[in-house]
């Protein structure tokens, strides 16, 4: 599960006053965010150790260049994932324009839970077994349109709410609402085509 | 070296500082003075939708012979119907770019900017800002009449029977002289002229009529109408 980030509005702005002053400061916003920043920005664009250290580079850079700029009525957290995830967009594209290809991602425990809520939501668990899902639900994720992924790891690991998803991703919440229902609809038909594809390997080796 | 000591040094070694707050601050005024200047557009293109249909004679534009592109094109005003939709899209990009611009949706939008531009253009159009721009820009804008408003250029083909101007003096309802928009003074005969109801020709009176050219600046009437503004 993700973890609780103490989202105190206050003790943010005051974060940030004390930064404006002082880039030593800053360290403690660093502190505080880089670890579940880390995460996301694995999820998002899916980079190794090492390029996820220099994307979080960037996005504390940026965090910092723009404080000015932090809308004092967003969450700072929000605020901060927003350029997380305008940062793992810009890697990922990078990325592709270059023709390389993506990090094997990592083993993820909790996307174990991403794969169960959206079974439960979805009531997939009639055609698609839980432990199918758990072993492959990363590699069914990254078949994911990336605005999916966002809004599915955001919503499903993050445990963000409609609000937040919205000031994340720059997306009126209406729009944060069906991006969500279609990422799943989505997910379970990959689901159902990764499936069928590894049932039909599983029957040609035997 | 841990993460935030890279960052701290990179910091303090690049000289890295917050943008400030002055520069942030002009930024957002400009956006908002941008979105309202649109927003202003927005209306005073209705205003000129709604003095584009008013200016139409749905009844006199049946009796030209006119194709069916030729009669969309004059009856409904083509170019504010585009420059308002171009307007409201740069708009919307606009709101997009503000702080919380993205918390809109493009419906909502759309119903915001409906009303804004129904009730600005209104008040613009009642205010007779409109026609008095119109005329301005007829008067002083090349190809304004063609390109913009050609459901008032029309009017002003007299080879094809059709003269439109302001009465200048008057013999008799059936003698008449009209000025054009290229300053050209007509005179207009009509011995079975038809007039709408309760319409009189009045010196100073902008009308159209419909008819045949006899000459260089010599026409017959058949029907003479009020130029609508």
């Amino acid at each position: 599960m993700a973890e609780e980030i103490p989202s105190n509005k206050a003790a943010d702005a005051e974060l940030v006053r004390r930064s404006l002053e002082s880039p030593d400061e800053f360290g403690h916003i660093i502190a505080k965010y880089q670890e579940p920043l880390r995460r996301y920005v694995r999820r998002i664009a899916r980079a190794s150790a090492d390029d996820t250290d220099i994307i979080l580079q960037d996005v504390f850079i940026k965090t910092y260049e723009n404080l000015n700029d932090f809308d004092r009525d967003l969450a700072f957290s929000s605020w901060v994932y927003r350029i997380a995830h305008n940062e793992s967009v810009d890697y990922l594209r990078r990325k592709k324009r270059g023709g390389s290809s993506l990090d094997d991602p990592a083993y993820d425990d909790e996307s174990v839970t991403l794969a169960e809520t959206i079974a439960a939501d979805e009531d997939m668990t009639v055609e698609i077994d839980k432990q199918y899902l758990k072993g492959n639900v990363m590699a069914i994720l990254d078949k994911l349109d990336p605005q999916y992924r966002a809004v599915l790891v955001l919503r499903f690991l993050e445990e963000r709410d409609y609000k937040e998803i919205s000031d994340i991703l720059r997306k009126p919440p209406g729009t944060i609402a069906t991006l969500i229902h279609r990422a799943k609809k989505e997910f379970r038909r990959l689901a159902e085509e990764h499936k069928g594809r590894w049932e039909e390997g599983e029957s040609k080796t035997l | 070296m841990t993460l935030e000591q890279k960052i701290l040094a990179r910091i303090k070694t690049e000289h890295l500082k917050p943008v400030s707050r002055k520069y942030l601050r002009a930024k957002d005024h400009i956006l908002w003075g941008l979105l309202a200047a649109f927003v202003g557009a927005l209306g005073v293109g209705f205003g000129m939708i709604i003095h584009g249909i008013r200016s139409t004679d749905l009844s006199v534009l049946a009796k030209l012979e006119l194709s069916a592109f030729e009669k969309v094109v004059f009856s409904f005003p083509v170019f504010w119907i585009l420059a308002c939709m171009a307007i409201a899209t740069i708009a919307f990009v606009n709101l997009r770019k503000t702080r919380r611009g993205y918390r809109v949706s493009a419906r909502q939008f759309i119903v915001i900017s409906a009303l804004v531009s129904v009730g600005v253009g209104s008040i613009i159009y009642a205010l007779n800002v409109t026609q008095y721009l119109s005329r301005l820009a007829s008067d002083n804008i090349p190809l304004y009449d063609n390109v913009v408003a050609p459901n008032t250029s029309t009017w002003f083909d007299p080879d094809h029977g059709l003269l439109s101007g302001t009465v200048r003096s008057k013999d008799s309802d059936q003698s008449f002289d009209v000025r054009d928009s290229d300053a050209v003074l007509w005179h207009v005969t009509g011995d079975d002229l038809e007039l709408p109801e309760g319409f009189e020709i009045e010196p100073g009176e902008r009308i159209k009529i419909i008819g045949t050219r006899t000459g260089d600046d010599t026409f017959v009437a058949r029907e003479v109408h009020p130029w609508i503004d």
